[in-house]
């Protein structure tokens, strides 16, 4: 079992994804943009994290610089793996500088983003840029 | 009919109202005929380069949402799946979610092989085989396509919806799952029209599936849909199943460089 942060603004995608998470035996936290997100990263201690990207408040693009930041400050800080779940294609991502282990274009199946996660899962962290 | 358009002098563009900040300074395109790259026509260029960029952004952006939309009605039917009485009942709503998740994947492709106003059959068939049955998975797919015709977007998108639905019976049903398989792409005019096949070396369909006989509801969309486009299917069987579209595909000549 691992823990999963699923960071998504549109509820019914958040919640599908986090029932198939569970049903796979994981455990599940939701936050709806990226403020929300970075809280959670502190006390939840996630295994990986799966984000949208256009998001209210604080975007997919600042949440994952503001990861990068926040390894690169404390060597050893494990936020978890991160996986980008958006409509955009990877140009756009490239073109903000976002930085992600992992990349999935919705519509997804729920199934197959869990797949990716528990392949990353067993991986050590490497989020750099 | 916009105001701008009425009382047009010249026929090639619009005739512009005194006072319009729009109207492109004397000696410019249309009023004067100067030469593209002069001064007197850089700021309509510079306006009309601005438009493209904000064009561009508008339509990646509209593509964006159609995409994040149709993730919402996937995520919709899967969370109806979970809830469904019967196991039946949630594969069927699982299948839906999945044709919804295709549609994002036709869009795109017809998108990225659209230009000169019509959409490269070809081209555009090609990439829904290598993203419906990728490389990495446990169909081969080989694809020789030279039908050479371009369909307006619309038209496209039904030929996308047909052809996804071939390939995803192949996916879902031509082999036992974890084993392994071949499939063919292939296409060419035929006269007037062009054909398309896909076929695969699998456990076969059903006698009368191609008619709507028996559950599938993927053979009943294909015939449904070429004959949308005023084609027609028809299905062969020997060591596995070709499915044929004859369709009126136009050879409209590409746009030039």
């Amino acid at each position: 079992m691992a823990r999963i942060l699923i960071v998504e603004d549109e509820a019914l995608i958040a919640l599908s994804l986090a029932m198939t998470f569970r049903q796979r035996g994981h455990e599940v936290r939701t936050a709806g943009d990226g403020v929300e997100a970075l809280e959670a990263l502190t006390d939840f201690r996630p295994t990986v994290v799966v984000s949208d990207y256009a998001m209210p408040r604080l975007g997919g693009a600042e949440l994952t610089r503001r990861m990068q930041a926040r390894r690169r400050a404390a060597a050893n800080r494990d936020d978890g793996h991160l996986i980008v779940l958006t409509a955009y294609d990877e140009d756009k991502l490239k073109a903000d500088g976002a930085v992600y282990d992992r990349l999935l274009r919705k519509p997804i199946a729920e199934e197959l983003v869990v797949d990716a996660a528990e392949l990353l899962m067993h991986q050590p962290a490497a989020l750099t840029a | 009919m916009s105001e701008h358009l009425a009382g047009r002098h010249d026929g090639d563009g619009p005739s512009w109202s005194d006072g319009d900040d729009r109207r492109p300074p004397a000696g410019c395109g249309g009023v004067g005929r100067a030469l593209p790259g002069t001064a007197a026509c850089r700021p309509v260029e510079d306006r009309l380069r601005q438009a493209l960029v904000t064009h561009e952004a508008l339509v990646h952006e509209l593509q964006h949402r159609l995409r994040n939309n149709l993730a919402v009605v996937a995520s919709v039917l899967a969370l109806q799946a979970s809830r469904a009485g019967t196991a039946d009942a949630g594969a069927l709503l699982r299948r839906s979610a999945e044709r919804v998740r295709r549609l994002a994947v036709i869009q795109d492709l017809a998108y990225a092989s659209f230009a000169g106003g019509c959409v490269d059959v070809d081209r555009f068939v090609a990439g829904l085989a290598a993203d419906l049955l990728p490389p990495d998975g446990p169909i081969a797919v080989a694809v020789r396509l030279a039908t050479g015709g371009r369909l307006p977007l619309g038209s496209a998108l039904t030929l996308g919806l047909i052809v996804s639905e071939a390939l995803a019976n192949i996916a879902a049903h031509a082999h036992p799952a974890g084993s392994r398989g071949h499939a063919r792409v292939e296409g060419g005019p035929s006269g007037e029209t062009a054909w398309i096949a896909v076929a695969d070396d699998g456990a076969g369909v059903a006698d009368g599936a191609e008619h709507g006989l028996g559950p599938s509801l993927g053979f009943m969309l294909m015939r449904q849909l070429t004959g949308q486009l005023g084609g027609r299917m028809t299905v062969e069987r020997a060591r596995g199943t070709r499915v044929v579209f004859t369709l009126p595909l136009p050879q409209i000549p590409p746009p030039s460089a």
